[in-house]
């Protein structure tokens, strides 16, 4: 099993390795100049080429690639051309909002999942079976974008109760908290039905097996083999999908973040996208990325760990 | 495992909200929302009339100003001025004791001068130089008076070069310590605020200077939130988190009916219009052009994007400048003409264009209406949406058949119709000897009436050749809570934050 | 959901049940029989043909142009002229939204089409040739596109062509393809060592008949239920993409443009941002039934739960 671990993580190197490249490519076939947007109706054909210079725009694309992986094994991935920040300090501020935004979410998600999954499986013939299958269908049929715009109908303009701009003031948890509640429903309510069905599922399949029927045998409280043991294994598939699933989540929070204004690493994103400011688009990709292959990384292996069924190539 | 997975987690959540950097107490400070972020706070090389002026005016001060909520011109650096008979030469005497922001000294006639000069300076290219094409050279006659030397009578001098952003005077040690990249986030100037945190894309964020020279502003801390969407303004402004914010030309009404809001709206000075590339087809026909003008209908499309908020355009200059065409035709829809003016360019048939258009909402319901319009007549519009740089890009490279796109003016008229005389910024690619000619005879010019007969005979040129058709000046609108006293609005609805304060 | 062991351990090859030869046809009559079956399948089928319907016979169904404006009416809520009322255009919103489908579907089938005959391709390329470097090539592209959190690169890509209805078929295709690579290589490898294959082989049959005749055909189960929900997320993201403004261009009735009004005038007339999200979760819940029918169909160890 070390070999396999070994072998999946040395497996990383490779592929960063292409990512970079792709996104090179990506931005290096970017339609326009960020010169012009970067000086707006005012542009000077002597200002664009400075730009262009400093930028290495005028060089040749291999050695712009050069210039690139070098630059990022650095971890200087440039500067904003919008802003004259450097890229590194801009993901780092946008960051911490987005993290916060998706632990938030997947926390609320996975508590009142996991439990209700558990329910349902438990009281197999009960309406909280229907509750589930409702709920996961809700989760799978109102994508997170649409459940944020219903939500800001909802709490913002039909009974504006809840803020709908921002992040909160710096250092006011109160504040904090409350701009979380609206982005972190629309980003979790996907994942509650999703892990709930999961959950009851293999909850089933462990409450059918051979050492639950054993335990009742012995005489151990329902409620204790349920929740002591069953649950404990039916956690397991829920746990390696919420690794797996950093990615939607992260895709979700681009959404989220733009509806919601919230200064994080999606609208960060997709702001550089519309501003066409290369190298944001490029480090936020890259950073999106790197945590999605991290995440990965760390759900094969714990899988590894938790199933030794699963093969090793 | 359970436990400590939860604990892992809730580590982390507490762990990230403390990361989050912890702020000045908000207090005294006013939240106003602007519609896109700033891109640089250096004068001299201003990106956008709109999103930048307002707030280089509450950081800077010229040697003279528009009084506030006016046109008018009263000192501001400069106690007085002089103007030498022959109108080539001009004095000023500058206020003492005025010091620039974070301990960058006092503001003496070498600031002047070099804050003038750097922008005439050819090697600079400044953006700013066409607007002081006529000046020579600034002259430090003693610590407080310096002398402005001109190349030729200045008509804009007063108007639109010393009051904008082009006569900011910024401090000569803070430049030349910083050079001028680090200086455009880092500015240093007179004015009533100073810079205290720019986080792009999120906030801008002014606070009063306390060694300001002159009268005190009375909201400490202003806060100026970039929000692009129409929408996120609005319910932001119902929310309460903004102070001043703006609406959705449909909502203004509804704002205007609710009592916790003010509705400021004042006719902007700028103008919007669809123009037309004259140099490869379709539009290098003249009566293709003509046909598409009667194509379209302007008051449908001003109405569909504006909700009666704002008034059509018929020439490039709003009204209410001197120099505006008063008696510009006003061109109602035709099709059959259009029609008519088709078959003799022989595309009886028809014809495609491909409208370029940024993602603006105005512009993007403008261009919807114009190609229903125009499908009437026969002529097939395509509409392309390109992010702003895209669009500028295509559209001053001339790859566009058509386009929408909005200049901001000053009082001046120069300011707004040097571009077509010009390479740069002339997205029409339009070139006319006259026109040309008539804008340098203009620049010098201070014969209020002659000059006036210059920029009235360049608009009828524009009519003549047809290369844009003339949509609105739009209209800008201010929402403001109703605790909020607004202070002073410039008659193009520019905010002066300085004069604010909370009831 | 787009993660491969949950995709491998629920479609998972039934063992015996596939493995022998079969035409194209015929897997995919029996499918349909099988999901048709399914309660819930049943209903995800008729919702997709009538989106089907809609899609084809807009311009009957729709009772005026969708892009036809009345400035006049403008903001109307629904009434009998106007069912759902009319946009900030004065255009008929139930005609837009009829119109809509047909973006929808162009955009669902155009995307799988496409990501799932590229990905399969190199898939059973990859899984024949397995341990070879062409293989290990394949792996590796697979891996790269992979790893980037799927509607971000597309973002990026659209970014790169520019908006327009095609090149968000292309941009969702080109993240989406190694998800159907990963899938069919994984099947290959188990196919590719029936009896069949090997008498294939012995017959002296050129490799690219083995794959097109004996192989492919094999493994398409497990491709096709991936596809169900796969058809599901693309009109999401078509619509986050349009809703984002690096969709489809503004004049055409896509669901995510006019959600993107609907936001613009949430306060004014609320029903623009219902209808088309009600669409959305429609088709949503019409893809996600059908594809778990299919599930249930190909995979006889839930047929018996």
């Amino acid at each position: 099993m070390l070999k396999y671990i070994i072998k999946r993580a040395l497996w990383v190197i490779p592929t960063l390795l292409g990512v970079l490249i792709l996104l090179f490519g990506l931005t290096y076939l970017m339609p326009g100049d960020p010169a012009s947007a970067m000086l707006g109706p005012r542009a000077t054909p002597e200002l664009v080429a400075e730009i262009n210079q400093r930028m290495h725009l005028d060089r040749a694309m291999p050695v712009r690639l050069g210039y690139y992986l070098a630059g990022v094994v650095k971890g200087d991935l440039g500067t904003s051309v919008w802003s004259g920040h450097k890229v590194s300090s801009l993901l780092a501020e946008a960051l911490p909002h987005t993290a916060l935004l998706a632990l938030t979410s997947l926390g609320i998600a996975a508590v009142i999942g996991i439990l209700l999954g558990a329910f349902a499986a438990v009281r197999r013939n009960s309406p909280i079976g229907g509750c589930v299958t409702i709920v996961s269908l809700l989760g799978v049929a109102v994508p997170d974008f649409v459940a944020a715009l219903l939500l800001m109908l909802l709490f913002c303009v039909l009974v504006p109760i809840l803020p709908a701009l921002g992040a909160g003031t710096p250092g006011d948890p109160v504040d904090i908290l409350m701009h979380l509640i609206l982005p972190a429903t629309a980003l979790g309510i996907g994942w509650v039905g999703y892990l709930a069905r999961l959950t009851r599922e293999s909850m089933l399949d462990v409450l059918d097996s051979d050492y639950i029927r054993t335990s009742r045998a012995f005489a151990i409280p329902g409620k204790t083999i349920t929740y002591r043991y069953a649950l404990k294994n039916a956690v397991i598939p829920s746990i390696t999908v919420i690794g797996l699933g950093v990615g939607k989540l992260l895709g979700g929070a681009v959404f989220v973040e733009i509806i919601f204004s919230r200064p994080g690493l999606g609208k960060l994103i997709v702001d550089s996208v519309h501003a066409r400011d290369f190298p944001v688009v490029q480090g936020g990709i890259l950073v999106a990325t790197l945590l999605f292959v991290l995440a990965n990384l760390i759900a094969d292996i714990s899988y590894a760990f938790v199933d030794p069924r699963i093969q090793y190539e | 495992m359970k436990k400590i997975s939860s604990l892992i987690v809730l580590t982390l959540f507490g762990f990230l909200l403390c990361m989050l950097p912890s702020a000045a107490t908000a207090g005294d400070q006013i939240k106003i929302a602007t519609w896109e972020d700033v891109n640089t706070f250096d004068p001299g090389w201003m990106t956008s009339g709109e999103r930048e002026l307002t707030i280089m005016s509450c950081l800077y001060n010229g040697l003279v100003k528009y009084k506030e909520g006016s046109w008018d011109i009263v000192p501001d650096l400069a106690e007085s001025w002089e103007l030498s008979p022959d109108g080539k030469s001009v004095t000023f005497k500058l206020r003492q004791n005025v010091q620039f922001h974070k301990g960058y000294g006092e503001m003496t006639a070498e600031d002047v001068k070099f804050s003038l000069e750097r922008i005439i300076d050819p090697e600079a290219k400044a953006p700013e130089q066409g607007t002081w094409k006529l000046l020579e050279k600034v002259e430090v006659v003693d610590n407080y008076t310096v002398k402005l030397v001109l190349k030729d009578k200045m008509a804009n001098l007063f108007t639109s070069a010393l009051p904008m952003n082009g006569g900011y005077i910024v401090s000569k040690k803070a430049v030349d310590k910083m050079g001028r990249e680090v200086f455009s986030k880092n500015p240093i100037g007179t004015g009533p605020y100073q810079l205290a945190s720019w986080k792009p894309k999120t906030h801008v964020e002014l606070e009063a200077f306390d060694g300001y020279w002159g009268e005190k502003p009375k909201i400490k801390n202003v806060k100026f939130l970039p929000i692009v969407e129409d929408s996120t303004s609005e319910i932001a402004l119902k929310t309460g988190e903004i102070d001043i914010g703006r609406a959705g030309a449909i909502n203004v009404a509804s704002f205007k009916k609710n009592k916790k809001f003010a509705v400021h709206s004042k006719p902007a000075l700028k103008t919007y219009w669809l123009g037309m590339t004259v140099n490869k087809p379709p539009f290098d026909n003249l009566e293709l052009r003509q046909a598409f003008r009667y194509a379209v209908n302007v008051d449908n499309i001003v109405e569909a994007a504006f909700y009666g908020t704002a008034e059509r355009a018929n020439t490039i200059l709003p009204p209410g400048l001197p120099d505006h065409w008063a008696d510009a035709p006003v061109y109602k829809q035709d099709i059959d003409k259009a029609k008519s003016l088709m078959k003799k360019a022989g595309k009886a048939d028809g014809f495609q264009v491909h409208l370029f258009i940024p993602g603006n909402d105005a512009e993007r319901i403008m261009a919807e209406v114009i190609k229903a319009d125009a499908a009437k007549a026969g002529i097939e519009v395509i509409i392309e949406v390109k992010e702003i740089g895209a669009f500028n890009e295509a559209a001053n490279n001339g790859q566009t058949d058509a386009y929408i796109q909005f200049y901001t003016s000053t009082i001046d008229p120069y300011y707004i119709m040097q571009y077509f005389a010009g390479d740069s910024w002339n997205p029409s690619q339009w070139r006319n000897a006259e026109y040309t000619d008539l804008m340098e005879k203009g620049a010098s010019e201070v014969d209020e009436k002659k000059r006036n007969q210059f920029y009235v005979d360049a608009q009828k040129l524009n009519d003549k050749d047809c290369w844009a058709i003339w949509l609105t000046h739009g209209t800008m609108v201010s929402i403001a809570q109703d605790n909020v006293d607004i202070g002073a609005i410039y008659p193009n609805g520019r905010l002066a934050p300085w004069t604010m304060n909370f009831k | 959901m787009n993660t491969e062991s949950t995709q491998q351990t629920e479609v998972g090859c039934p063992p015996g049940q596939l493995m022998f030869k079969r035409k194209w046809t015929d897997t995919l009559r029996v499918t349909f029989r099988a999901v048709i079956k399914v309660k819930g399948g049943l209903w995800g089928g008729i919702f997709i043909s009538i989106m089907l319907i809609c899609a084809i016979g807009a311009q009957w169904i729709a009772p005026s142009d969708p892009n036809a404006q009345d400035i006049m009416s403008r903001f109307a809520a629904p009434s009998r002229d106007h069912f759902f009322g009319t946009d900030y255009l004065g255009r008929d919103i139930f005609s837009r939204i009829v119109y809509g489908c047909r973006i929808a579907v162009l955009v669902a089938f155009g995307t799988v089409t496409f990501s799932s005959v590229i990905g399969v391709f190199l898939g059973v390329v990859s899984g024949y040739n397995e341990g070879k470097k062409l293989d290990y090539f394949i792996i590796w592209l697979f891996d790269i596109i992979r790893s980037f959190p799927q509607i971000i690169l597309a973002l990026g890509i659209v970014a790169v062509l520019g908006p327009s209805l095609f090149n968000v078929v292309i941009a969702l295709a080109f993240t989406a393809f190694p998800f159907y690579g990963r899938i069919a290589r994984a099947q290959t490898l188990s196919v590719k060592q029936a009896d069949y294959v090997k008498a294939a082989e012995a017959m002296g049959l050129k490799p690219f008949q083995i794959i097109m005749r004996h192989i492919t055909p094999n493994i398409m189960a497990p491709v096709i239920v991936c596809l169900g929900m796969d058809m599901a997320t693309m009109i999401v993201w078509e619509s986050g993409l349009s809703f984002l403004g690096l969709g489809v261009r503004p004049p055409e009735a896509s669901w995510g443009i006019m959600l993107r009004n609907g936001y613009k005038y949430m306060q004014t007339s609320p029903w623009m941002l219902l209808w088309p999200a009600l669409a959305i979760s429609l088709a949503m819940i019409a893809f996600s039934l059908f594809s778990e029918g299919l599930r249930v169909a190909l995979d006889p160890k839930e047929r018996e739960r």
